[in-house]
């Protein structure tokens, strides 16, 4: 029964909590999401203060007790220093920045101070992850990036925002979770498969060496920016200066990652191998197209395309 | 967390955390415990700029039962308070050269924190609070150094601390005038050691000449309404030597048999006045005759004096009223007669003087007169008397006819005494210096007195002072003046008596000073003395309430000043009109299952939407680019009307 109690008096401050907690883009703290309690060593500062007046009260030493009342009166005043070292924190999300499954998904936010002070060590972290350190003068906008794991492919949001304070004395620790409306977007992990047109079995080698159409062309000039794989080594090597293999036939070859490629495959897998692919021929500046069964890209290459391919497989619902 | 690193500014506030606060101990402090500690705090120093290396653990280890050890052996007779302090400061010292984290600094601060509190065990000076405070501000700036992040400079926190210690110091007086103390909760071992002073409870004639050369103060004198009794009146009775040996008066402390004290007969001036004793080892309070009060704690003795239960090891304060002008003991029976009668035998030649004078004379009065005259006639008032030998009345009477009180009075006893008037010696002090800047009466040592009480038939006992027949000067002027052409006087403390011997300006400023310091006494030192009277001043009457509330106003204002920096721009943007329109739009929208999506931006949910309704796209393209160039583009020259409008219509067309 008591469980019982305690489970409903703890879910009902989750609720109460999670009710105060902030939303939104761009969010500026206030005494209405910052919480403030003691911290392990404001305990013991507390213990000294009182064995301070017991000194004081046991050798009728009023000095002794001026100094207790002094401490006492300093853990007063820090209560509030320690609240307004968090109170006009404004922080607003930025961009989340789109990862593969089990990478380092990296946030950025922007934090500044909406008052006219300045603040000193603010730790940040999504609940559960990573901590980072930072202060704000009073006229700086500070972006900073946040990582947390990317567990899932999809729409991944990181979680609440943990804010969290113990300046200017350790004594207390004020605190605020933020719900900020920040996402990115997870791709699948990229496993390698088999090749999608069955007609070849490529290793890896070799589609190196086969790298871009079929037909080579000729020589061309290097310039800053060429592929590095392309670089013409024979040449280089005899002396002849740098030179650029040029192949033609790239826009000739069309691939298709298609849904229906990998029927040996569960779906997670087909994507994964589908990411793969496309990070490949990409690679390789061969263009492919996307065939998902509720969703048709046709064959591009460029970053944008790889990114709307990869965009496609991370939010894939399934058939 | 834990494996947080110091920044060097932080180690520097810590290594001079811990000097500030070994300071004020050194002067109690076994050599060897500053100099280890000053070399930990060295070794500390060299190993942040990194020309040597930290101690490893065998060092360490020895170090630190080598220190154990010292301590013991230092304190093997246990020195109570002191030993502790030592022990204290000998472990925060070895705790620097402890690898820097986080939790050790903290461990250095907190305990840097007691030990300054207890400098003010050995020494409660208001320069020595002054660096206490000093001392905390480098304390808290050490603490707050942990805790920053931001790149400073070395000085940049401690003018930082301050702004967080003044309004505590605010608060700090608040708490101070208001919390009720309580008294000891368990007995403490107090220094025990310390030498007696002031008066000894016999007199023997050379005794209170000795007392001149002090200027130490023995205690000081507050009268309520502000003026002091004139100078000829103030005489401190201490002690009553009932007992003569020949040679020394002693004093019996014989507790008054009905423990009160009986109401006098004329109640003339009354004098209520409080008294500060400097603490002398001894049990005697000083009090002014007739005294007409007896405060709790305190014993009163046959005699009507008054003393402690306990020796005075620290300055205390009692509140007493006396009446001026009115006999002792109008009328009481005397019920132990023969006591003050009592003579040994010797000095013949007084005894057949006093025999001869006594038929002489028609009554005690005429008696007593002879003697006065006497004294006038041929002799001298001296703080260096010349010695005398064994048969001490009559050496003083026939031969040297020189002394100071102790001998006028012993002699006069003896001679009353001889023809069967009852008397004895008082030992005290007389007048006492006034300091007009702090309204009290300053007495000190050299203050010291002697003179004798006859118990006369009809008056009861009366107070004669047999000095100031031979020398009126030394009743009518402070001794101070009357003393410094005297070789003897203050010869063993000349640091203390600058100004007392000095010219004007001198004596201005050492009163000055001495205001200062009876104010600090009183005020701060003794404060748990006066605090009853000062609420009840302050508050009007002494009520919980009102107490809760005297120490609660000044909180919720400091507090508020404090926060006055955050309620400076308390003006919060409020949400922008584009947001609270998107917000309208994607609530509108929540019936159909069309509201915006946590994470989707704007330009994806008017996609989304124009995928619903097709007919709508260029609408919802337009809202979407014409939000963007408003919040990140922050551009004012937008519509602000034309948006409004848009987002009603595609609610309304998509609502349909």
């Amino acid at each position: 029964m008591f469980v019982g109690a305690g489970r409903y008096i703890r879910d009902l401050s989750i609720k109460w909590s999670a009710k105060r907690r902030p939303k939104g883009k761009a969010i500026v703290l206030d005494q209405r999401s910052i919480f403030i309690f003691p911290t392990l060593a404001g305990w013991m500062y507390l213990l000294s203060c009182i064995v301070l007046f017991l000194v004081a009260t046991n050798y009728q030493n009023n000095l002794i007790h001026a100094v207790a009342f002094l401490l006492i009166a300093l853990g007063i005043i820090t209560i509030h220093f320690t609240f307004l070292n968090l109170s006009g924190v404004k922080i607003a999300a930025l961009k989340g920045h789109n990862t593969f499954v089990g990478d380092m998904a990296e946030f950025s936010l922007l934090i500044e101070s909406s008052s006219q002070r300045g603040y000193d060590n603010i730790q940040l972290g999504w609940t559960g992850g990573i901590k980072q350190s930072i202060y704000i003068d009073s006229d700086e906008k500070k972006q900073i990036g946040l990582y947390a794991v990317a567990q899932t492919r999809g729409r991944f949001y990181p979680g609440i925002l943990k804010l969290e304070t113990h300046y200017p004395l350790g004594l207390l620790r004020a605190w605020s979770w933020v719900e900020l409306d920040i996402t990115s977007i997870v791709y699948p992990k990229p496993i390698k498969g088999r090749h999608p047109d069955q007609s070849i079995e490529i290793g890896d080698s070799e589609l190196g060496r086969d790298s871009g159409g079929d037909d080579f062309i000729g020589l061309e000039a290097y310039q800053p920016g060429a592929s590095i794989r392309h670089i013409a080594w024979k040449p280089y090597a005899q002396g002849r200066g740098l030179f650029v293999k040029k192949f033609g036939g790239q826009s000739s070859r069309q691939l298709w990652l298609d849904w229906q490629d990998w029927p040996e495959l569960a779906s997670e897998g087909r994507l994964s191998v589908m990411c793969y692919w496309a990070q490949r021929f990409e690679h390789n500046n061969i263009e492919y197209g996307l065939n998902l069964p509720t969703l048709k890209i046709p064959p591009n290459s460029g970053p944008e395309h790889l990114e709307r391919v990869l965009i496609a497989l991370a939010l894939f619902q399934g058939e | 967390m834990s494996t947080f690193q110091l920044s060097r500014v932080a180690i520097l506030w810590q290594l001079l955390c811990v000097i500030s606060v070994l300071v004020p101990h050194l002067a109690h402090l076994p050599l060897w415990v500053p100099v280890l500690v000053i070399s930990t705090v060295f070794w500390r120093y060299m190993a942040y700029t990194g020309r040597w290396s930290f101690p490893n653990r065998t060092t360490k280890l020895v170090l630190i039962v080598a220190a154990g050890i010292s301590v013991l052996l230092s304190y093997k007779s246990g020195g109570g308070i002191s030993s502790t302090v030592a022990l204290l400061v000998v472990g925060f010292g070895l705790k620097v050269l402890e690898v820097y984290k986080r939790r050790d600094a903290l461990v250095i601060i907190y305990v840097a924190y007691l030990v300054i509190a207890t400098a003010f065990l050995f020494n409660q000076t208001a320069l020595m609070a002054l660096y206490v405070l000093f001392s905390i501000a480098v304390i808290t700036t050490s603490l707050r150094t942990v805790y920053t992040v931001r790149p400073i400079r070395f000085l940049e926190p401690f003018k930082q601390t301050w702004i967080i210690l003044v309004p505590s110091l605010l608060l700090m007086s608040v708490l101070f005038i208001g919390i009720p103390r309580v008294g000891p909760l368990w007995e403490v071992g107090i220094d025990r050691s310390s030498a007696k002073t002031g008066l000894s409870d016999s007199m023997s004639p050379g005794d209170i000449s000795k007392l001149t050369r002090s200027a130490e103060i023995a205690f000081r004198v507050s009268f309520n309404g502000d003026r002091p009794p004139p100078q000829a009146a103030l005489y401190w009775r201490a002690m009553v030597m009932n007992d003569f040996d020949g040679r020394r008066w002693q004093n019996d402390h014989y507790p008054e048999p009905h423990g009160v004290l009986n109401e006098p007969d004329i109640l003339e001036r009354k004098w209520e006045y409080q008294i500060i004793i400097e603490p002398t080892q001894q049990k005697y309070i000083p009090a002014l005759e007739h005294l007409i009060s007896q405060p709790q704690g305190l014993i009163l003795n046959r005699d009507r004096t008054l003393s402690s239960k306990t020796p005075l090891i620290q300055r205390q304060q009692f509140n007493l009223a006396s009446s001026l002008g009115v006999q002792l003991d109008k009328g009481a029976n005397l019920f132990d007669l023969e006591r003050h009668l009592l003579l040994p035998n010797g000095n013949q030649k007084a005894r057949a003087l006093a025999h001869t004078w006594w038929r002489e004379s028609v009554d005690q009065e005429a008696y007593i007169q002879k003697i006065l005259n006497l004294y006038n006639r041929e002799f001298t008032y001296s703080l260096t008397p010349p010695l005398l030998g064994d048969e001490v009345i009559d050496q003083f009477l026939f031969e040297t006819k020189t002394g100071f009180c102790g001998h006028f009075s012993s002699t006069t006893a003896f001679m009353l005494r001889a023809v069967g008037i009852p008397a004895r010696v008082v030992t005290g002090y007389q007048g006492g210096e006034w300091n007009p800047y702090e309204n009290y009466l300053l007495v000190r040592q050299y203050d010291a007195h002697a003179w004798i009480e006859a118990w006369l038939d009809g008056k009861g006992w009366v107070r004669l002072d047999p000095t100031a027949w031979v020398a009126p000067e030394r009743v009518e002027k402070p001794a101070d003046q009357l003393f410094s052409g005297q070789e003897g006087f203050l010869k063993d403390s000349p640091v203390k008596a600058w100004g007392i011997k000095g010219g004007r300006w001198l004596a201005i400023a050492r009163q000055r000073i001495e205001a200062f310091n009876y104010g600090w006494n009183r005020w701060v030192l003794n404060y748990h003395l006066e605090q009853v009277n000062l609420l009840r001043n302050l508050l009007g009457k002494y009520t919980s309430v009102r107490l809760a509330l005297f120490l609660l106003i000044p909180f919720i204002v400091v507090i508020f000043i404090t926060l006055l920096p955050a309620f400076r721009k308390a003006k919060q943007k409020k949400l922008n009109l584009f947001d609270r329109e998107m917000t309208r739009l994607s609530e509108g929208l929540s019936k159909l299952g069309l509201s915006r999506a946590k994470g989707e931006t704007v330009n994806e949910y008017c996609l989304r939407l124009g995928d619903f309704n097709p007919h709508l796209l260029d609408d919802l393209l337009m809202l979407s680019s014409e939000y963007e160039k408003a919040r990140y583009a922050d551009l004012q020259s937008i519509d602000q009307q034309i948006f409004v409008d848009k987002v009603t219509l595609c609610l309304k067309q998509l609502s349909r």
